[in-house]
């Protein structure tokens, strides 16, 4: 396959697109980026002088101009956040500085950070062929699980450049920080590569393993240049500036250059206006995939979900099924899949041999999976910042590529339809992440004080007086707990245990399970799940599908971790459905009038109750099936506001048709809150209920009437952090409840629909038939409510679309 | 408040330690946990219902007091702990006279400190301490990795124990009781060094690197545990000592025998725990009596430092003690078997394995002494691994005729199915004899026996088709044949 021909063909599946008569109209916005050339920069010229030739060995005679500022900037001693799209050459913006330092003083260390141990082991290949290109003895080395016992200490005392992940620094280097001597004491440079990964719990937890990894540097005597590297989000710098809390300078000049790129916004036609049912997304996003790889483009699908992702694999290959040659080859990717087929696969489309792959945002990440032409991506992917990087899967340095976004009748999805410049020209989110979050907080505080006793007056997290009187707080509360004991001026650990062993970064429990084909007593492991997912994907009777294969789960052993599966031809997968109630722990912000906001800590229990069958291409439902797994408890944050039933009586809305109408509205605001905040919509939960009278709606399954709800309910609407701990997106809603409002009534009244779909308050079978009206009189009631409110915003409550802008 | 003195008295007669009533002890004024902090941080605690979240440290923390021995209605069993006494605590000097310690005073302030003088006239076990000075133990190269020491006496060393705040290791791991013992005279000295709490470590450390001076160290499983944990408090305490004009970091002594790797050797297969205890209760035939286990003795010192039962930690100190002599004595015994490895044995041991560490010792001789005793007192089944390891090194040794009858004797004494020895034999035979016929004799006794299609199956068949060329080409050759490929490097047949 010519590689020269490729753009041209992308060319011509773009320009069928538009010109098609059933597809071309659905396009609701076209974007053209212009190829830009390069901007280069010389080699710094005092380079030590090994470099330039083992660069120029490899066909590098000047750098891009971002690489040089890096270069220089590291040099200089300034810590910097690298921002630039993928394939910018960011891997030479950390590694040049590093490999100078290191040249010039062979006693000096760099520690590189990684978020996966495949991309550790992807860098050290990269970084170890120009250590060998240099000639000058130097070594890097991968420290992690895998690492032979018997290589360790090799690592500890000659590697150069250590290349890990939070969790190995986390548990295994921190704690032992003494052994460490020789890194910590001539750590000259700190690599934080994929920066933007670390948000939510995740980046809560960084952020103290990087307070910890300052603190055990302090102690032996250095004080490291910190360089990260991140994808295109809002607030890189911020970001950069919260996780490693030290000031922090953004590069974000790309001098790579571009080929030429397109980004099409495709929304299904309505197919039902009374309805207002448009087309499947997910037919549509089959439709462009198949005009890519029927012409040979090589192009990767995004999906939103693992099951979506292998419905979606079936489809693709069922168009091929029936070739007889040359039939293309297209897989699925996906958390839960064995390492060793994920590497394949990988390397199968590096090398050009696999022509479509269909993924969740697992190959969001830097994953070296070589450049693809087009990028399908199936439903908005929650936040700009994903839509970028699923965007950027497809593009060269040289050619054209496109991007084509099919959105779903999510009131979310369609509000992009409204308002496509929004992901087009908007600015990518700002990660969220939470570093003082109580619990996590206390946590690395333990961590800290096993490493090194904690002295008094100092501070860990926040610097300022406030910050270190938390500190002297939650020490003497460890005290209390026996943990720690405060002597001669320190805090000092005093247990047995060993803290980090007992704190994961993830919010997932380490604890997988694995997933069993018991098909012909093969008794082989096909994959395995996460804690989270194994509620809604492996219990008894789904269909579990890897690589669009299906699997019936016959049993799970909940204990042991293990599903049994057998190998099925099902004309239908299974979707879990999942509800959650909760009790409110402690106000933290009142509420100033009945309806009003309040926001504060709550226990969430959530179960896995049902699961539909759904039949593959028509999506008719076949069937329920029960679900009987424990609950999973966590602790969040949440904010809430609640109805009052004088409210509710006073316009007159009978008791079904006020859940109803809280339904529609906790659909829209869910989608609208997740926009405010710029977060994943999956990070935030939605749940209607009354605490008091400790009811709480579940999903309605066909052929049982709904609990009613009792005497004198209150209904509430409860918007929560889906982590335990909470990540800080309540607490930043709380505030914007008023917009929240406001948008969630705009919302409403701009959407063409007679009485609901999808696209606002949802459909009417599922809500009912007069939510639409009933939650646009109740949005008017809270907006008075709140405008009237003693210190509330009065008229002026700023529109949505004015926050967003 | 009863007289000090009294209770001692009371504590020495009765051993059982005393409980000062905590409710008495006058408590440290804590820094105050906001009330609304408190309130947050115990929901927290109750409602993490993921696991990964839910550290063991908090619940655990507590059950110090529990398994304390302290009555269920000491308000301190279930409240918060009790913080350590205040100087002058009555209860303070209890242990001191217990034990007949004494604060030991450094540049870097004081640490407790206790001298247990044994003469080295005593029995440990059924071995006299003086018997166990009588034979050095030779050191491998990674024992004494400056060099120069190849056989460490037990008169020249300092033989090393501590007790931790825990197994885990990593930097808050603490080595509260440091048991050092050294050959004084007429006595073998078990010094030991406790903290009485945390700032007194870096005094401790500072005189235990200055008492250790560059004498070689002895060890109990040392190498992997305690050596990595001292050196890793020196590294922590090192700028505190650089400041006092102390040299700074961990001492690096000519030599480190850790006895745990010795033993494994020397009792690979005949006792089933290598654990010092079995080791006592085996090669020493020393009964403990009641002593603490290994998990309680962070707790021991933990109520000591709380306020708690103050003596249990006493237990401590004489278990490390005891721990610190059976070193010793099990140095001694040691040297005696690798001194005489030919031997009769006082206590059952391993002759397999001591030879291969004799063998890694480089002491040839020594090996076959041992095995040939093995031998000697084995029965014919047992006999044949000494057999296999005396063939190895009559063979490496070149001395074929030895080597030919230990394989023979292997391979006559082996159960179906192990055919090593019936390889060896083929292999003489054929390259250093140059008897064909007998070597294929074996070869096809060995092929009966392994399953077919193996691997060691195909090399016997490659063997024995090579032998048959072999013997058709000597047959047409009759006696005018040259010299075979391997004559050359093989030397003639010797005793044929």
């Amino acid at each position: 396959m010519s590689d020269v021909r490729r753009p041209a063909r992308v060319r011509a599946v773009v320009d069928e697109l538009l010109a098609d008569p059933y597809l071309g109209r659905c396009v609701v916005a076209h974007r053209v980026e212009p190829a830009t050339p390069a901007r280069t920069a010389p080699l710094p010229p005092d380079l030590d002088p090994r470099l330039p030739a083992a660069l120029a060995a490899r066909g590098i005679t000047q750098l891009y101009a971002h690489q040089r500022e890096a270069f220089d900037r590291v040099r200089a001693g300034r810590h910097t956040v690298v921002v630039t799209p993928t394939a910018s050459g960011k891997t030479l913006c950390y590694n040049l500085p590093v490999l100078d330092a290191l040249l010039k003083d062979p006693g000096a260390r760099a520690l590189y950070l990684f978020p996966t141990k495949a991309l550790a082991r992807d860098q050290n290949a990269e970084l170890t062929a120009l250590m060998e290109a240099c000639g000058a003895g130097l070594g890097a080395a991968v420290y992690d699980g895998d690492t032979p016992p018997a290589e360790r200490r090799v690592v500890r005392d000659r590697a150069q450049v250590v290349l890990s992940n939070p969790d190995m620094l986390h548990t295994a280097i921190l704690p032992h920080h003494a052994r460490w001597m020789r890194l910590f004491e001539n750590l000259k440079v700190v690599v934080v590569d994929e920066l933007h990964t670390y948000r939510g719990v995740f980046g809560s937890h960084l952020a103290n393993v990087i307070r910890r990894l300052q603190r055990i540097c302090r102690f032996h005597g250095s004080d490291p240049v910190f360089l990260a590297a991140s994808a295109t989000i809002a607030n890189a710098r911020a970001l950069a500036e919260r996780l490693l809390e030290v000031p922090v300078e953004a590069l974000t000049a790309n001098g790579a250059p571009l080929g030429e790129r397109h980004l099409l916004m495709v929304n299904p036609p309505v197919v039902d206006a009374t309805l207002g049912l448009r087309a499947s997304y997910l037919g549509v996003a089959r439709q462009v995939a198949r005009r890519f790889l029927e012409q040979g483009v090589h192009t990767i699908v995004f999906c939103g979900s693992r099951t979506v992702t292998e419905v979606m694999t079936k489809y693709l290959k069922d168009l091929f099924r029936h070739r007889v040659d040359r039939r293309p080859r297209v897989v699925g990717y996906r958390g839960g899949y064995l390492p060793q087929e994920r590497r394949a696969i990988e390397r199968g489309l590096r090398e050009g041999e696999i022509l479509g792959v269909v993924s969740t945002n697992a190959l969001e990440l830097g994953v070296d999976i070589g450049s693809l032409d087009a990028s399908v991506i199936a439903g908005y992917p929650g936040t700009v910042a994903s839509t970028r990087q699923q965007a950027g899967r497809a593009g060269r340095r040289q050619g054209m590529s496109a991007a084509v976004l099919v959105l779903r009748s999510h009131p979310l999805d369609q509000y992009l339809a409204d308002h496509p410049e929004f992901v087009l020209e908007g600015s990518p989110e700002a990660a969220q992440v939470n570093p003082d979050n109580l619990q996590i907080l206390v946590s690395h505080l333990k961590c800290a004080a096993f490493e090194i006793p904690l002295a008094d007056g100092e501070a860990f997290g926040r610097r300022d007086e406030a910050g270190r009187a938390e500190t002297g707080a939650l020490l003497a509360w460890l005290e209390e707990r026996g943990v720690l004991r405060h002597t001669g001026g320190a805090w000092h650990w005093s247990h047995e245990a060993y803290p980090a062993n007992d704190i994961s970064l993830r919010s997932v429990t380490s604890t997988n399970f694995v997933v069993v084909d018991t098909t012909g007593n093969r008794n082989e492991v096909i994959a395995e799940v996460d804690y989270a997912w194994a509620f809604t994907t492996i219990h008894e009777g789904a269909i579990y599908m890897v690589q669009s294969e299906q699997y019936h789960v016959d049993r799970l052993d909940w204990d042991r971790r293990k599903a049994f599966v057998r190998r099925v031809e099902s004309e239908y997968y299974t979707d879990a459905l999942s509800y959650a109630r909760l009790k409110v722990l402690q106000v933290l912000r009142a509420a100033r009038h009945p309806c009003g906001a309040e926001y504060g800590e709550v226990e969430v229990v959530r179960k896995a109750v049902g699961y539909k069958k759904i039949k593959f291409y028509t999506q008719e439902n076949l069937g329920w099936g029960d679900i009987l797994l424990p609950e999973d408890t966590y602790h969040t944050q949440a904010t809430w506001f609640t109805v009052p039933d004088e409210v509710a009586r006073g316009l007159a809305i009978p008791k079904p048709d006020l859940v109803d109408a809280l339904q529609g509205i906790a659909h829209v605001c869910h989608g609208l809150a997740s926009l405010l905040l710029m977060c994943d919509g999956r990070d935030l939960g939605v749940v209607i209920g009354d605490q008091r009278r400790a009811w709480f709606l579940e999903p309605r399954r066909p052929g049982t009437a709904p609990t009613p709800p009792p005497e004198g309910f209150e209904p509430t609407i409860y918007l929560y952090d889906q982590y335990s701990g909470g990540i800080g997106l309540a607490e930043a809603l709380h505030p914007l409840y008023a917009p929240l409002v406001v948008g969630a009534l705009e919302r409403l009244q701009g959407c063409p629909c007679e009485r609901g779909c999808p696209s606002c308050v949802g459909p009417p079978q599922e809500v009912g038939p007069r939510a639409k009206a009933h939650a646009a009189r109740l949005l008017v009631a809270l907006l008075s409510a709140e405008r009237a409110a003693p210190d509330g915003p009065g008229a002026a409550v700023p529109p949505l679309a004015a926050l967003l802008a | 408040m009863s007289d000090p003195a009294d209770r001692i008295r009371r504590v020495l007669s009765d051993g059982l330690p005393a409980v000062p009533p905590p409710a008495a002890l006058p408590r440290r004024t804590l820094q105050a946990v906001p009330e609304a902090l408190r309130q947050r941080l115990e929901d927290l605690e109750a409602g993490q219902g993921r696991p990964d979240l839910r550290g063991p440290a908090a619940p655990r923390a507590r059950s110090p007091l529990r398994a304390s021995g302290a009555d269920a209605d000491d308000p301190s069993a279930v409240g918060p702990p009790a913080l350590g006494p205040e100087p002058g605590d009555p209860t303070a000097p209890a242990l001191e006279a217990r034990l007949g310690a004494r604060p030991r005073a450094t540049a870097l302030g004081e640490f407790l400190e206790v001298e247990r003088r044994v003469p080295l006239s005593a029995r440990h076990g059924r071995v006299r301490l003086a018997d166990a000075l009588a034979h050095p133990v030779p050191l491998r190269d990674r024992d004494a990795p400056a060099g120069g020491l190849t056989a460490l006496r037990a008169a020249d060393a300092v033989f090393l124990d501590t007790e931790t705040t825990g197994l885990a290791g990593g930097t808050g791991t603490v080595a509260f009781l440091v048991g050092a013992g050294f050959v004084e005279g007429e006595h073998f000295v078990v010094r030991q060094y406790f903290l009485r709490d945390f700032p007194e470590e870096a005094a401790l450390l500072g005189a235990l690197r200055a008492d250790l001076g560059d004498r070689p160290v002895v060890s109990f499983n040392g190498r992997s545990f305690d050596w990595p944990l001292l050196t890793t408090r020196w590294r922590l305490n090192r700028r505190a000592h650089e400041r006092a004009g102390w040299p700074g970091g961990e001492p690096s002594p000519p030599a480190h025998l850790d006895l745990l790797l010795t033993a494994r050797r020397l009792w690979a297969s005949t006792l089933h725990s290598h654990a010092l205890a079995a080791l006592e209760r085996h090669v020493l035939g020393l009964a403990r009596g009641e002593d603490l286990g290994g998990w309680q003795i962070p707790m021991a010192w933990f109520d000591y430092l709380r306020g708690g039962d103050r003596l249990r930690v006493a237990e401590a100190f004489r278990h490390n003690q005891i721990d610190v002599v059976s070193m010793l004595a099990l140095m001694g015994e040691a040297g005696r078997i690798l001194a005489a490895p030919g031997a009769q044995l006082a206590t059952p041991g391993d002759r397999l394995g001591t030879a291969r560490l004799l063998l890694e010792l480089g002491d040839e001789d020594g090996a076959r002494a041992c095995l040939g005793a093995g031998i000697a007192e084995a029965d014919a089944a047992e006999g044949r691994p000494l057999h296999l390891l005396l063939g190895w090194i009559e063979r490496r040794a070149g001395r074929d005729a030895e080597a030919l009858a230990h394989y023979e004797r292997a391979a006559a004494l082996a159960p179906p199915g192990e055919v090593d020895a019936h390889e060896q034999v083929a292999k003489l035979l054929e390259h250093r004899r140059r008897d064909y016929a007998g070597a294929r004799r074996y070869a096809r006794a060995a092929l009966a026996q392994v399953p077919p299609g193996s691997s060691a199956a195909r090399a016997l068949e490659h063997r024995l088709e090579r032998l048959d060329r072999r013997m058709a080409r000597r047959a047409a050759e009759g006696q005018a044949r040259g010299p075979g490929p391997d004559a050359a490097r093989a030397p003639p047949a010797r005793g044929a």
